[in-house]
């Protein structure tokens, strides 16, 4: 007798419905994490069983699962984990923007009439605008002691303004050093994760096969890492993983040998520096870089460029003010109009407060001579030399219009960041990703496999039970 | 259906607001020249207003000299009639008249508005005459403003005179140069009435009087009132500049509105019509996305 005979043909049928059973299975595990991001779809590999050598040549003996394959585009993997850096890096710095553009606080608000403005909310723009027209006021008034008044109260304004925004913007840059803190210990931890999933990797597929699900793990905590610093791995000849930050190593064969630390400069800024050389990481991308990038650029700028404007409004303004004569006709030549020196501290002289009259609006002792004021009016129209020599409102302009082109720029890398960063993530749906569809086919063919596997048992039975029963 | 839902978020605060652009980063560009225009807007409106401060006090002196100019026709018409036909009765009762002229003459050059002598040049919170008195009657005044003026723009690079005085070379009761000197004029008025009703001089003490009236005065106060009628001109012509200037300010102001608008306001229509693809899109999206859902191969599964 050759071949397999009744009962071997049906341990082949057994074996044919056990695979198409883990062939279901495989299916249900893939349809259950269809919504899963970072899942990457499975399937059986399923192979001709051994042929058994018969008298007529080699018979077939059914099939049985070669092995468990998880579908996965190593290239795409590691171009998201780079590309989503990037997209960070982006995110962050236009939050970080829109915080800084909020605290700015130059908006324009047609549908808001302001006294004395016809449209826009306060800012700075209108801080100046107002400042410079009261004092044209008053020289049309200058013993006028109600204009003095809104001399004084436009003043205040612009210095309450210029201090806020000064705040808040100091405020936000503070935010965002703290933030630098919290995110070394975040980068640690990740790192730390990327080690212990590495070696988990090495010790299951050393034993088990692949390692389906903690790769899947890998994947995510790699794509989280690089969402705040810029990385890249190796991998030996032993499948052994070295991750580096920056360039500097963290992770040498499956173990954590680095770590990052923060790095205060001596004017209190933090970074992020590699632990044993002390050196600190420049970064390319990532949340981290983000941050810096715009403590340390746009909003540094924009508070150094206010600075500029409120201690050149204070210098020009005053130097005017000390060779002024009062309303009594006397002249105070250490009197200023402005204290302090830049936005932050920008304040009215509090002996002009309390009595306007002291104001110094006059080159003579005439009461009526309006030149100081009248000069100190055509300063809002003067090329400073310390503004680049442009006049105050417009160097202020010119730094609200270059801190919105910066807002606007991120705004516009963003999109086409995001844009890249779908493709990648479509192109690797449609790789790894879970298609309903196509999972529910596959359970079809296993169902019927399993049915058809289960029909060869019952006539393999069928049979059996007519040679048990040709004796009758 | 994200981006859809943003364009859709957008469009609907430009429609909410009528605005195009709120913050710089809207349109950096835009802002800058938004700011630029709102500061010239600004500037202009503030020479309008130096405007109206101006023509506010040159209509004030204006109807001040007019009621001197008043004082002066009176002065010149009793100079006039004062001769030897009246008399003594008649010319002391002019002489009284005269005083009076005089006083009321020198309350009006020591007008003040809004707290301003307004014939005090720069002097501006001093009184403009002092008055010397014998008797209670004005023999002379002392003149306590000057003759400087405060330079006030009505435009840029364009300024005018904010400042009148009483004397100097634009003085409006005492100009050297043209032998002005209302106020004089009036007291030598009033006493040489008063010397030509004196009954305890003698005749010719009266007639001598009334001819230096008649030989001097009556000319003075004519140069006087020449020079009342030269200040008419100057301060018409300087309110016609300041219309012509308030005319063309407020034509500025007018013609930097719409450049606003056109940087600022969205066009209503085309965000409306925008606006109503986007929703039908975003309406499209979310069915056509229904629709992938409904069916499915588990329909069919037994």
């Amino acid at each position: 007798m050759s071949g397999l005979g009744i009962m071997g043909t049906m341990e082949m049928a057994r074996n044919a419905m056990q695979t198409a059973r883990q062939g279901a299975e495989i299916a249900g595990h893939n349809l259950a994490n269809a919504a899963n991001p970072i899942y990457a779809r499975q399937r059986i590999k399923i192979a001709s069983a051994v042929a058994i050598p018969t008298d007529k040549g080699p018979q077939g003996s059914g099939s049985e699962v070669a092995r468990l394959e998880q579908i996965r585009d190593y290239a795409i993997d590691a171009a998201l984990v780079t590309e989503k850096s990037v997209t960070k890096y982006l995110e962050t710095k236009q939050r970080q923007l829109r915080r800084a553009e909020a605290s700015l606080g130059q908006t324009l608000d047609r549908q808001s009439i302001d006294a004395g403005e016809s449209y826009g909310s306060y800012g700075v723009a209108e801080g100046l605008s107002s400042l410079f027209n009261s004092f044209q006021s008053l020289s049309a008034n200058p013993t006028s002691t109600a204009e003095r008044q809104t001399v004084i109260f436009n003043a205040q304004k612009l210095a309450d303004k210029m201090n806020i925004v000064d705040r808040r913007l100091s405020d936000l840059q503070k935010s965002i050093n703290d933030e630098e803190d919290y995110e070394v210990d975040d980068v640690n931890a990740k790192i730390a994760t990327v080690a212990t999933l590495a070696a988990s990797i090495g010790n299951t597929e050393i034993v088990e096969g692949a390692a389906n699900e903690i790769r899947d793990a890998m994947q995510a905590a790699l794509e989280e890492l690089s969402s705040l610093v810029n990385i890249s791995t190796t991998t030996n000849k032993d499948g052994k993983l070295s991750l580096f930050v920056d360039g500097y190593e963290m992770v040498t064969d499956n173990a954590m040998t680095g770590s990052v630390k923060l790095y205060t400069d001596s004017n209190g800024m933090n970074f992020i520096a590699d632990n044993r050389s002390g050196d600190v990481l420049p970064l390319q991308s990532g949340s981290v870089k983000g941050l810096i990038d715009v403590r340390d650029g746009p909003i540094k700028d924009l508070r150094d460029q206010l600075n500029t404007l409120a201690s050149n409004l204070i210098a020009e303004v005053n130097a005017l003010h000390q060779a002024g004569f009062d309303l009594s006709a006397n002249n105070d030549s250490s009197l200023t109009f402005f204290t302090g020196t830049n936005a932050g501290d920008i304040g009215v002289n509090s002996t002009i407060i309390s009595d306007p009259r002291k104001l110094q609006a006059a080159s003579t002792g005439e009461t009526g001579n309006n030149s100081v004021i009248r000069a100190m009016a055509e300063v809002g129209d003067t090329a400073i030399s310390g503004l680049s020599n442009m006049s105050f409102s417009e160097y202020y302009g010119n730094t609200v219009s270059r801190f919105g082109q910066d807002v606007a720029l991120t705004d516009t890398q963003l999109i086409d960041q995001q844009a890249v960063q779908t493709m990648l993530e479509k192109q690797r749906d449609s790789v790894q990703g879970v298609s309903i569809d196509e999972e529910v086919s596959n359970l079809i063919i296993y169902q019927r496999a399993f049915q058809a596997s289960a029909r060869l048992i019952t006539v393999m039975d069928t049979l059996m039970n007519d040679i048990l029963t040709m004796k009758r | 259906m994200s981006k859809l839902a943003e364009r859709q978020l957008r469009l609907q605060q430009q429609i909410a607001t009528g605005q195009r652009i709120t913050t710089s980063s809207d349109d950096p560009k835009a802002m800058r020249r938004v700011l630029d225009l709102r500061n010239e807007r600004s500037q202009l409106t503030q020479y309008q207003d130096n405007i109206s401060t101006l023509r506010e006090n040159a209509n004030v002196v204006y109807s001040t000299v007019n009621a001197m100019k008043r004082l002066s026709d009176r002065a010149s018409e009793i100079a006039t009639m004062a001769d030897s036909s009246k008399g003594h009765t008649a010319l002391s009762a002019y002489a009284m008249e005269v005083d009076q002229l005089l006083e009321e003459t020198l309350r009006l050059s020591n007008a003040k508005h809004r707290d301003v002598y307004i014939f005090s040049g720069t002097k501006s919170k001093d009184a403009t005459y002092t008055a010397t008195r014998v008797d209670e009657k004005i023999t002379g005044v002392s003149f306590d403003g000057n003759s400087n003026s405060a330079k006030i723009d009505i435009a840029p690079s364009t300024s005018v005179d904010g400042n009148f005085s009483a004397e100097g070379a634009h003085g409006f009761l005492k100009n050297s140069s043209k032998g002005v000197d209302f106020i004089q004029h009036l007291i030598d008025l009033r006493d040489n009435l008063t010397t030509s009703a004196d009954t305890s001089l003698i005749k010719d003490d009266n007639l001598a009087a009334l001819a230096t009236i008649k030989g001097t005065v009556i000319g003075n106060l004519d140069k006087d009132e020449v020079n009342f009628i030269d200040h008419f001109s100057s301060i018409g012509a300087t309110l016609s500049r300041l219309e012509t200037s308030e005319a063309i300010t407020k034509s500025q102001i007018a013609s930097i509105e719409p450049l606003v608008s056109n940087e600022v306001d969205v066009d209503l229509a085309d965000s409306l019509v925008r606006l109503n693809e986007i929703q039908n899109a975003y309406t499209a999206a979310l069915q056509s996305g229904g629709l992938l859902m409904k069916t499915s191969l588990l329909d069919y599964i037994r």
